[in-house]
């Protein structure tokens, strides 16, 4: 697992790339604290997101919950074909509450 | 799915198994505390048992399976490993075999292996304490395929037709690779997913949340006609450490409301989330909650005392990780470290398909003959750079002949170990106390001689306890002590293998013997004979020294037929005897039946080949020592009588000897030494061995042919034939007499 | 991609059955005889799954287990362990080293395809 930050005004953008699993949680969980105490709002891109796990749905979820928490926003944005498979799978939507683009056939 | 070369390997390895089975069991008789031993007995149980079930050999695994919980009680010190255990044991063991063999065959046990299986499973119960016919395999969990409204059609059952799976995972799983999306998405091939609620109320704050534990919780509700059953194990792997909750269709609010009581989260949040999920109505969770509050306090322990139709499911399915009380944890992990190291040593081997390797072999032999005939034309081309490369040729052919023998190579020992179960069974029967004795199995040779020497071995070593081996009084009353010992030793000597059969027994009798020999015609009433002729007799056809015939060593052969069998392998047998102290049996062979270095000689311009392992020496035989020789029959060799023979006249050969000088072979088979008397010395040669047709069997003094590079055909002498043809006075002189042939003093006379 | 998995057994008949199960349903395996060779087999390569016996020579399951967990790219691979019902206490011993999923000997084809399944569809 890869992760590239971007800084796109005040809004930091997170770039995962590769897995999104047990093997790179400690990394992905390291690299989003450094971005939480920040104060800035935070974006996730999972373009390029090949596989996601319950650990990476959880560290996904454990960060909105803190952001938030503080005020600042996190969103999820350009969900790849893996990311979808796993909120269908766990009904995840809502509780995330981003807009998803569902494409009519899986990228 | 095809899984017949899976079942191939599982037949040869059943048959490895049982084998270290039976060596390791016999070897616990002496040693019975030895733990090793007993760990691996049980491995070997356990591993045919466990594979076999894999294949579906049934019958294989209800028998095995017995046999391992027998094993199990040894292994644990519950059973003391007497005799009577072990001798079961080994029929287990037998019967084991049977019943893979049957399988590999396909067919059914015949009456009788199916009544010792009976008998030993009666005789398995009964040490287990088990009542026969009792079913042992595990019982089935069986649970209904679907639950029908009818059944559960209890008051206050609710409306929802769907089950309801409610999942908090341990925190531990994520951290062994256990995915809770992997088990959703099996779950999901056994039915719908109707809803699902990710439940995050575990997650801790940001700085205490730890990326690798799991805090997820599922609601699911799930239409499937699967069993309770098989949705539990869905989440088998798991279940240990986590909190499952499984409702099934039409269940009691109760029961719902149950379940709510026993999960962390909030009561009516997760009351909430069932009627949101469409599990619950409203009204049925109101009511539920309401009925419950009142009988809260009662309630924690369970709804066993609900209907009893239903109710009894939530009891079963709440479940503790971690029961097992710490101390025996502890006793069990104690245990297991003193039988952590016992593993036994398993070779890493390639099996490769022996016809393959006949194949590889004879190739092999091909290609040594091929390149002789380069290395022939070489020679008489005598071109300098195609000499070189036909040298290079040449050894790295004998190179690969070399490994190609070496991969026939087996060592004997198995073959030894085998005797052990022969040894003990039949000293048991005879009522004498033998032990065997085993060294040098590590001597190895060639494949084929070691599958066909293990009948011959098995006639001595029985030969030895049933007629060697004295009864226990006689030997108490002879100062020796009660336990006989047979011997069994290889090595290698001269290019061959020597296989020794020892016994401290009697001895042979042998005024029994030459009383016997004579009443059957074998020798004349008036003759001499030395003691070690007397001793040979034992190998002449037809002859049995046994009172009665005894069932084991008296099947109607004789010592004859061992003696037949062992010069079918170009070996020989000799004896010695020591009367009150005990007989050795000595049986020589060749190390491989397929190639030879061989030493070619001429007589004229016919060529033979002696194997060069049995040439000591060459001389010269030319002048005045040429004309002794001639007159006497015998060389003297630096004070030493060598026996001499003439091939040219050994073989009725027209030609006439050269002039000046002719040569001699010297040669040793065993002790004994003789010289062949040749025309000429050709040198050494690589000769790969041919039969000789059925037509020259009786052919005395040549065991094959060969082809020479250059297409000509030579004869391979058998020198331990010839040698007999050189005299029997050289033989007697070197001090033993080679086993060959009937030999009687008349017989024995040069041909 | 097909799904890679190793299969760990001392009786090659043992691996070959559960490979030809598992090829069958569509993964990909390889195999290993013994904890030391499959140590030796693990390269760095992605293994969704390792299916592996507890009582083999030269080096255990369990021993096998807790020496993958070190190996950063298999700390969390999840391991079904092959035993029987007579090894509870191996069984603990194994959970502790990160051995969660236990299968009992002897099973069909179908059972080992279905709890391998439990843990990675193909």
């Amino acid at each position: 697992m890869e992760i590239e930050r971007t800084d796109d005004g005040g809004v930091t953008e997170l770039k995962v790339a590769g897995e999104l699993t047990i093997f790179g949680a400690a990394d992905a969980y390291g690299i989003l604290t450094r971005a939480l105490s920040e104060e800035r709002d935070l974006r996730i891109n999972l373009a390029q997101v090949t596989e996601v796990d319950s650990s990476g749905v959880q560290v996904l979820l454990a960060a909105k919950r803190a952001a938030e928490a503080h005020g600042h926003g996190f969103e999820l944005v350009a969900h790849s074909a893996a990311m979808l498979e796993v909120m269908e799978l766990l009904q995840l939507s809502h509780v995330f509450g981003d807009p998803v683009v569902m494409p009519a056939q899986p990228a | 799915m095809n899984l017949e070369p899976a079942l191939e390997a599982f037949f040869a390895e059943a048959d490895e198994l049982l084998t270290r089975m039976e060596e390791s069991l016999l070897q616990l008789e002496s040693e019975p505390d030895n733990n090793e031993l007993i760990n691996d007995i049980f491995r070997a149980a356990h591993t045919i048992k466990g594979t076999a079930g894999v294949f579906g050999f049934d019958d294989v695994v209800h028998f095995t399976h017995e046999v391992e919980s027998v094993l199990d009680r040894v292994r644990d010190g519950q059973m003391i490993v007497s005799n009577d255990v072990i001798g079961l044991l080994l029929r287990n063991k037998d019967h084991i075999g049977v019943l893979v063999h049957a399988m590999a065959d396909k067919r059914e046990l015949d009456a009788a292996q199916r009544a010792e299986g009976d008998a030993q499973m009666a005789a398995l119960l009964a040490l287990l304490g088990k009542q026969p016919d009792q079913p042992s395999a595990s019982a089935v969990v069986s649970a209904p395929a679907g639950v029908s409204r009818s059944e559960a059609a209890i008051e206050d059952s609710c409306e929802n037709g769907n089950w309801h799976l409610s999942i908090r995972f341990g925190a531990d799983v994520l951290r062994s690779g256990m995915d809770p999306t992997s088990f959703l998405r099996y779950l999901r091939t056994l039915g719908d997913i109707v809803h699902l609620d990710t439940l995050v109320d575990a997650l801790p704050s940001w700085l205490e949340f730890d990326p690798e534990s799991c805090y997820l919780g599922f609601e699911i509700d799930f239409r499937s006609e699967a069993s309770k059953a098989e949705i539990e194990g869905v989440f088998e792997f798991v279940r240990d450490e986590s909190v499952l909750h499984i409702i099934p269709p039409y269940s009691q609010v109760s029961e719902y409301i149950s379940v709510l009581r026993a999960l962390p989260e909030d009561d009516m949040k997760l009351g909430e989330m069932l009627v949101l999920s469409g599990a619950l109505t409203r009204s049925e969770l109101e009511r539920g909650l309401s009925l419950q509050s009142g009988a809260a306090a009662a309630a924690t322990g369970g709804t066993d005392t609900e209907a009893p139709a239903t109710s009894q499911q939530i009891g079963e399915i709440l479940i503790e990780g971690g029961a097992v009380s710490a101390g025996v944890v502890d006793a069990a992990l104690a245990k297991q470290k003193q039988v952590k190291d016992t593993k036994a040593q398993e070779a890493r081997s390639l099996r490769i398909d022996a016809d393959k390797l006949d194949q590889l072999i004879e190739l092999v032999g091909e290609l040594v003959v091929a390149s002789a005939g380069v290395q022939n034309v070489a020679q008489m081309l005598a071109q300098g750079q195609l000499t070189e490369a036909s040298e290079v040729l040449t050894r790295l052919v004998e190179e690969v002949r070399d490994r190609a023998l070496s991969l026939r190579m087996v060592q004997i020992g198995a073959t030894f170990q085998r005797f052990q179960r022969v040894v003990r069974d039949v000293s048991r029967e005879l009522g004498k106390d033998i032990e065997l004795q085993v060294s040098g199995g590590e001597t190895d040779l060639d494949k084929t001689v070691v599958e066909r020497i293990g009948d011959p071995l098995m006639h001595l070593i029985r030969n030895s306890m049933d007629h060697g081996i004295e009864t226990t009084d006689v030997r108490l009353a002879a100062g020796k002590p009660a336990r006989a010992k047979v011997m069994l030793n290889a090595y290698h000597e001269a290019g061959g293998v020597v296989i020794d059969v020892a016994d401290d027994g009697g001895g042979l009798n042998r005024d029994k013997i030459l009383r016997k020999a004579i009443e059957r015609g074998l020798v004349a009433e008036d003759v001499q004979l030395s003691e070690r002729e007397i001793d040979r007799l034992i190998f002449a056809p037809g002859f049995s020294t046994a009172d009665q015939i005894s069932n084991l060593s008296g099947r109607g052969v004789g010592m004859d037929v061992v003696r037949r069998d062992i010069e079918a392998l170009r070996g020989t047998v000799d004896i010695e005897t020591e009367p009150g102290k005990g007989t050795r049996i000595r049986i020589r062979l060749p190390l491989t039946l397929a190639i030879i270095d061989g030493f070619r000689v001429g007589i004229d311009k016919a060529s033979f080949v002696l194997p060069v392992d049995m040439i000591v020496e060459c001389v010269e035989l030319a002048g005045s020592i040429r004309d002794a020789a001639r007159t006497r029959g015998y060389l003297d060799m630096r004070g030493e009588v060598l026996p001499l023979l003439w091939l040219r006249e050994a073989f009725d050969m027209d030609s006439s000897a050269p002039e000046r000088r002719e040569n001699v072979v010297v040669v040793q088979f065993g002790q004994t030494k003789a010289g062949i008397v040749v025309d000429q010395l050709m040198g050494e040669h690589q000769t790969v061995i041919r039969p000789l047709g059925k037509l020259f069997s009786a052919l005395r003094g040549v065991s094959g042919s060969t082809i020479l590079g250059s297409g000509e055909i030579a004869l391979i002498l058998d020198v331990a034939g010839l040698m007999k043809m050189a005299g029997s006075a050289g033989a007697t002189a070197a001090g033993i007499t080679e086993m060959q042939g009937q030999t009687s003093r008349h017989a024995a006379a040069p041909a | 991609m097909a799904k890679t998995i190793m299969v760990v057994d001392d009786s090659s008949s043992l691996r070959q059955v559960v490979s030809i199960a598992l090829k069958s349903a569509g993964y990909d395996v390889f195999e290993a005889c013994d904890g030391k060779d499959a140590l030796a087999k693990l390269t760095g390569q992605k293994v969704h799954l390792v299916v592996s016996d507890v009582n083999m020579p030269n080096m255990d399951g369990i021993t096998f287990v807790k020496e993958m967990r070190k190996l950063p790219a298999y700390k969390f691979t999840p391991v079904i362990m092959l035993t029987t019902e007579n090894q509870e206490s191996k069984k603990a011993e194994g959970q502790a080293a990160g051995a969660k999923a236990w299968m009992v000997k002897p099973f069909k084809p179908d059972q080992m395809l279905m709890a391998v399944s439990k843990l990675c569809l193909p």
